[in-house]
């Protein structure tokens, strides 16, 4: 398959402390395709995605080496501002985080700590990504209430709205409906198909088959070692590992 | 032996439920204490004029604690407004900026500061700010002051406070997820960004308790206070000015208050509104605590 | 897509680094407070520091002769801390096991108790002290050790108590359920297995109250008076450190002022000596509490 490169990582490690998390990781990331990052748990899924926009910083004692180069500029660069690579890059977490505000103010957050004060635009942003995850119907009629008070899988796709409200290119998700109920799950995932016609999605989940359905791309990771990474066709069906073969299967896991 | 055994734990579950009812209600003791002692008192006086009068001369029976009030509001307004800024901005550096090995390092110190007795922050203020203020603050205002005054005691106190808020803030903050930072950090929000709209947001229940306690705590200390404050019982103007503080009061009449009457329930009454300010402010501030946490939930 | 387009600054990143630069300089400040009230306290109190300010009572008066030393104060104040923390652990060590081990989870008299003694801890010194005086008062008692010891025994337990609560509280449920599965009441699994599993946190309570008490004046004031001598009875008048600062810093006599300095030293290198002691135990305990 050929593909434009998104994100190339080249030879990255991360320890925690003396502990390593990632070993020499050697990945490009296809452009406007979704990507799943598959392996079982604390084999360095979650590590990988937050190195992509640096949320590693912000852990006690983490050491990196290697790049990660994101439309070719290598974003762990000194030079470079974590705030300005984040902004290219929207997160869903493994619960849905909303900020301590109403509705309209979380998806507004991202566009107004970013310099944005113009109200009336303020205001066409908000119903635009609002729709973009397709939660404007259900809350129009009460934006300025607490986005606490929004059901589990509601509050997810408020966090999808407020991540695109940043206009980002790319967008992470780090098992995104792990906490959501099957039908949640199913909206999520819909918006996932629709929304990689604009956006590089790089998912990280254990579900196997929200992988086979999802993905473009497909890397598996084994205790921080990149296994086997190939289109999602060649990897399912024919995977050259034995260790990818047995994590299939279900032997592993 | 087993019927021995039973009897020995049920006997002793008794005792301990005795002695934990009996120490719950130890402040209703104090209480109750207090106000037995300032009955004669407030039998003869109405309480508005013991809290409002400014008149306290107590050889001629008149007992009117509004000067003393006063002198401590001052003096905890001030310690207050100073500790404040301080020991926010620490907190907010010691839990979401320092490195793990300066907090390991600041975090024994400040305990430190808390430990210290009230009477050495006394004997510091007397040796370092009252002088301090007496030779280089109040002529900078173009005034006199000996240095004893409302704005040294303010400083001792304002330093006594800073672990209180500090530390009530730290473990606030600790307590707020992980995640709720990254999520605005991935937005692309600074680090201080994130602390004013989405942290300090989420933990201001906890920041107004850690005020709050901040303020009992200066309310009520008295030592420190004492040996700086300058102890004249007028209405302070400035906080250059001295004042004279409620518990500073009690203190240096203990001598007296025997062979003057009623001397000695004035000054227990005077603990008695201590303590129970002390009350009204730890009761609000769980109120605020619950209030504030439902509206932001 | 609709890129509707966000406008570029740099504004917020002076915000960052202004606020950062506030931090720092306040945890500076904070920190250089404490620094400058050490040092001050060294300064004054070693020079003043002598054999004989230590093994000696003051002499012609503790306010007025300039001979003697605060032996009286070291020896006073060792009694009263001792008594009144011996005191405050019989009335904790039963409460806090009571509150942990007999009550059930989510219990009102848990809850209350220690909601009670989270207010007693913020209750000011000097309204013990006056509490104290009325139990005087209505016991007959004149200004004792033992009238100390009681004012500053409820001034500390609550401290203790809340200390000690701490650590029991982390005790893993699962160590109660395998001492009563082996058959112990909960008297002996309270006082075998709770205490010995927490006994280093239990001591760091100790030594907190201990610390609090030794260095707390306004409860004592009315309570214990103030002596030249060693207390030999209960029943006599005690001196204490804290209060040896107090009063013989307002003497115009520079003689006695140095005792005062020596006082305020010697309870510094208490403090001082308490809190390291309770930070090593907290630190070994830590490490043997299951997570």
């Amino acid at each position: 398959m050929e593909f434009k490169t998104h994100i190339s990582v080249k030879n990255l490690s991360v320890f925690y402390g003396k502990e390593p998390a990632l070993k020499n990781i050697t990945v490009d990331i296809p452009d406007k395709k979704i990507t799943a990052i598959i392996g079982p748990s604390g084999c360095g899924k979650t590590t990988l995605l937050k190195s992509f926009n640096r949320l590693v910083d912000s852990i006690d004692g983490i050491k990196v080496s290697g790049e990660v180069l994101v439309d070719g500029e290598n974003i762990f660069d000194p030079e470079v501002e974590a705030t300005h690579i984040r902004k290219k890059m929207g997160l869903l977490s493994q619960r849905p985080y909303p900020l301590p505000m109403s509705i309209y103010d979380n998806v507004a957050y991202g566009p107004r700590i970013h310099g944005m004060k113009d109200k009336k635009k303020l205001g066409e942003m908000v119903e635009h990504y609002l729709k973009e995850s397709s939660l404007w119907s259900e809350v129009k009629d009460r934006l300025h209430t607490p986005a606490s008070k929004l059901s589990i899988g509601q509050q997810q796709r408020l966090c999808l709205a407020r991540g695109l409200a940043v206009e980002p290119e790319i967008i992470l998700g780090d098992e995104p409906t792990s906490a959501l109920d099957p039908k949640s799950s199913q909206r999520i995932e819909a918006r996932f198909l629709e929304l990689k016609k604009e956006y590089t999605i790089v998912v990280v989940t254990h579900i196997l088959r929200q992988a086979k359905r999802l993905a473009d791309y497909v890397i598996f990771l084994y205790l921080g070692e990149l296994i086997e990474h190939g289109p999602a066709e060649r990897i399912f069906e024919n995977p050259k590992e034995e260790m990818t073969k047995e994590y299939i299967k279900g032997t592993i896991s | 032996m087993q019927t021995k055994r039973l009897l020995k734990d049920k006997l002793a579950s008794k005792f301990m439920l005795i002695l934990t009812v009996f120490s719950g209600l130890v402040v209703f003791f104090i209480a109750f204490g207090l106000y037995q002692r300032s009955r004669p008192i407030l039998a003869i006086k109405p309480l508005t004029e013991l809290l409002f009068s400014t008149s306290w001369h107590p050889l001629r029976g008149e007992f009117g604690l509004f000067p003393f009030i006063m002198g401590t509001l001052w003096v905890t307004g001030v310690a207050v407004a100073i500790a404040i800024p301080f020991s926010l901005l620490t907190a907010i550096y010691l839990s979401e900026y320092a490195h793990k090995i300066i907090r390991e390092w600041t975090a024994p110190l400040i305990d430190l500061l808390a430990g210290i007795p009230s009477v050495i922050y006394g004997i510091w203020g007397v040796l370092v700010i009252v002088p301090l203020i007496k030779d280089h603050i109040a002529p900078l205002w173009g005034t006199f002051s000996t240095g004893y005054s409302v704005l040294a005691a303010g400083i001792v106190l304002a330093i006594m406070v800073f672990p209180v808020i500090i530390h009530v803030t730290i473990e606030v903050f600790r307590s707020i997820p992980h995640e709720l930072r990254d999520a605005s950090l991935a937005l692309g929000a600074t680090r201080w960004q994130t602390i004013k709209h989405v942290v300090a947001r989420k933990a201001l229940p906890g920041i107004i308790a850690a005020i709050v306690l901040a303020l009992s705590r200066a309310f009520g200390e008295t030592m420190a206070v004492l040996m700086v404050a300058g102890n004249v019982a007028k209405l302070p103007s400035s906080v250059l000015d001295p004042a004279y503080p409620l518990p500073a009061l009690i203190v240096n009449n203990y001598g007296e208050m025997l062979s003057v009457p009623l001397y000695d329930s004035a000054l227990l009454l005077a603990s008695l509104v201590l303590l129970l300010v002390v009350l009204f402010f730890n009761i609000l501030s769980r109120i605020i605590l619950i209030r504030v946490e439902r509206r932001i939930q | 897509m609709v890129r509707l387009g966000l406008p570029h600054m740099n504004k917020r990143r002076i915000e960052e680094n202004i606020f950062k630069g506030l931090m720092i300089f306040s945890t500076f400040i904070i920190l250089s407070c404490l620094l400058l009230i050490l040092g001050t306290i060294i300064i004054k109190g070693l020079p003043a520091m002598n054999l004989a300010m230590i093994t000696q009572t003051p002499k012609g008066g503790y306010y007025l002769g300039k001979e003697g030393g605060i032996l009286n104060a070291i020896i006073g104040s060792l009694y009263l801390a001792g008594g009144a923390t011996f005191l405050a652990i019989l009335i904790s060590l039963p409460v806090v096991l009571y509150l942990n081990v007999y009550t059930k989870k989510g219990s009102r008299l848990v809850f209350f108790t220690r909601f009670s003694f989270d207010v007693l801890w913020g209750v000011p010194s000097i309204v013990y002290g006056a509490f104290g005086f009325t139990i005087m008062l209505f016991l007959g008692l004149r200004a004792s050790l033992l009238g100390g010891i009681i004012a500053v025994s409820f001034l500390i337990f609550p401290i203790m108590s809340r200390a000690m609560d701490e650590v029991i509280r982390m005790i893993p449920e699962e160590l109660l359920d395998a001492s009563y599965a082996l058959g112990a009441t909960r008297l002996e699994t309270a006082f075998k297995i709770v205490t010995r599993q927490a006994l280093p946190g239990i001591l760091t309570a100790v030594l907190i109250a201990f610390g609090r008490g030794i260095g707390d004046a306004a409860s004592v004031i009315f309570t214990a008076g103030f002596t030249d001598h060693i207390p030999y009875s209960l029943f006599r008048p005690a001196a204490t450190l804290p209060l040896a600062i107090f009063f013989q810093l307002g003497t115009p006599i520079p003689e006695v002022q140095e005792r005062a300095y020596a006082s305020a030293f010697i309870l510094t290198a208490i403090i001082l000596i308490v809190s390291v002691v309770s930070r090593i135990l907290t630190k070994r305990f830590t490490k043997h509490v299951v997570k």
